[in-house]
């Protein structure tokens, strides 16, 4: 029970930090903004 | 078996209001986009509403005091985590889907463009499978709820039920469900603030407290190993839910990009407080020593014997329209899909005129697919969604990666899913249930982290932001 208490909220934070680190500059290739910009 | 006419009539009274508003709000839908999608105009408040409206299920009212009853404290607690956290967290996904595919319409658009054909038709058989399980889960969980607890016989209320929503989620497709859906989450509000109050001015709070700590003390522990395992495993499958769930990316294209962000924030901590105020009758049951003849009656049997036929009346208003609601979208996000996805694709020159009408005809003639398989009760409804959730934890990696890492490449993200899937029901059926749903995730994270740092792609964003832009200029054109 411990292994999979522990495993779920190491997995939890893991998820949470890969959805919500790109606002904070995870994964640092945002280019997709520029392109859009220069299309207008 | 007497038929209770009351509650019936209750029932009609809602199902005739909502179907004369989907009537008005149907007079304005013109385009088989607006059917759809919407005009990718909502605001905060119709877009927080119908996030909520879909999002609070029959489940959400009933199975979170049963979560509590079984688990006390934690479970009431971790019920409401799970759900909250899973909208919280997609909202930065939505952003950025805002940004990278600013004209798509469905998840199958990112899945379609960012992977390849095998990742496409696998995720698309996938969410076919998870989103005629919900739908279904919510048919035979409705059907189970009238008949349990408010004595409408079983195939009475799924065929009520159905008809009801299939009626108003024909008229006027995603612009009545969102409008009707702010009105049914005012209901579902006035349930939560108004009965758990009542019932506890009846018994007071101290001697609830007092009850717990003498009939169920383990009931008042916050740190009871199987609360906190529901607590995190539940938020990934609920997470998972939420990131391959079509009724989201629907909304998350559909609301204005600005507010993005505060609506699926607002959305997530609202939800957050629902399941959390009906799980507290069920501490009333534990302090008061009072078992229900099922223990997923828990809290309607609680407001009833403190609360009367009134609140008995007011906790069907808000429980039908809980359901109503989710199955509306869910039928919404299915027709979307096959529109979309499918027949756009077999038939690419369908003039407007005649996607609006196949779209109409698909709503009703999924509705009644769902509405047959629901007729025999052969699932509960929480046992389904864990299930489900063994599928919906190995697309959470390959979703948020997909949407943010140039690196995932199309086969990585294919074998991380077919292997979480794989791993995870072997878990599921040797192990535990819960378990088989960490199984999943860890996979799905595993493979797709190691395998883009082994074998990194680069994946070029601008095929992203032309999905759908020959159709938007059209569209702007007319």
């Amino acid at each position: 029970m411990t292994f999979w208490i522990t495993s779920s909220i190491i997995l939890f934070f893991i998820v949470v930090i890969s959805a919500f680190g790109p606002l904070f500059g995870l994964y640092g290739e945002m280019v997709h903004k520029e392109d859009g910009e220069e299309r207008k | 078996m007497t038929i209770p006419w009351g509650n019936i009539i209750v029932i009609l009274i809602l199902g005739v209001i909502f179907i004369v508003s989907s009537w008005f709000i149907s007079r304005k839908v013109s385009t088989a986009d607006e059917y759809i999608s919407g005009n990718g105009k909502l605001g905060v408040a119709f877009g927080t509403t119908s996030l909520l409206a879909f999002w609070i299920t029959g489940n959400t009212i009933m199975a979170a005091p049963e979560a509590a009853y079984g688990m006390g404290v934690i479970g009431a607690i971790a019920y409401s985590f799970l759900g909250g956290v899973a909208v919280v967290s997609f909202s930065p996904l939505g952003k950025r889907i805002h940004e990278i595919i600013p004209n798509g319409k469905t998840v199958g658009d990112f899945y379609k463009n960012r992977f390849d054909k095998k990742n496409y038709f696998f995720f698309m058989v996938m969410l076919f499978i998870y989103m005629f399980g919900l739908l279904m889960t919510q048919g035979i969980g409705g059907g189970l709820l009238l008949e349990q607890i408010f004595d409408v016989p079983y195939a009475l209320a799924v065929v009520l039920t159905f008809i009801i929503v299939i009626a108003y989620a024909t008229m006027g497709g995603f612009s009545s469900i969102t409008g009707i859906a702010f009105f049914q989450v005012m209901l579902i509000f006035i349930v939560v603030i108004v009965v758990p109050p009542l019932v506890y001015f009846s018994t007071g709070i101290a001697p609830i407290y007092t009850g717990m700590a003498q009939f169920a003390p383990e009931k008042l522990d916050l740190l009871l190993p199987a609360g906190i395992l529901f607590m995190f495993a539940g938020a990934m499958f609920a997470i998972g839910e939420v990131f391959m769930d079509n009724t989201f990316w629907q909304r998350a294209y559909a609301v204005r990009k600005d507010k993005l962000m505060s609506i699926f924030g607002l959305a997530g901590i609202g939800w957050f407080f629902v399941p959390l105020a009906t799980a507290t009758l069920a501490f009333v049951a534990i302090g008061t020593n009072q078992a229900p003849a099922e223990v997923n009656q828990v809290a309607p049997f609680i407001a009833q014997i403190y609360g009367g036929n009134f609140v008995s009346w007011v906790f069907l208003v808000g429980v039908w329209s809980a359901l109503a609601s989710t199955i509306a979208a869910i039928l919404n996000a299915l027709v979307s899909l096959l529109i979309h996805d499918i027949y756009q694709s077999i038939n690419p020159r369908a003039d407007n005129a005649k996607l609006l009408r196949i779209s109409k005809i698909l709503t009703v003639v999924i509705g009644i697919l769902a509405l047959l398989i629901s007729l025999p009760k052969f699932l509960t409804m929480l046992q389904m969604l864990i299930f489900l959730g063994v599928i919906n934890a190995a697309f959470v990696f390959p979703i948020i990666y997909g949407l943010f890492w140039r690196k995932l490449g199309a086969t990585v993200s294919f074998i991380a899913s077919i292997l979480a899937i794989a791993v995870g029901y072997i878990v599921y059926f040797t192990v535990g249930d819960l378990q088989g749903v960490v199984a999943s995730g860890w996979v799905s994270f595993l493979v797709c982290f190691a395998g883009s740092l082994i074998k990194p792609a680069s994946f070029n964003w601008n095929k992203l932001y032309r999905v759908g832009q020959s159709h938007a200029s059209e569209v702007e054109r007319k």
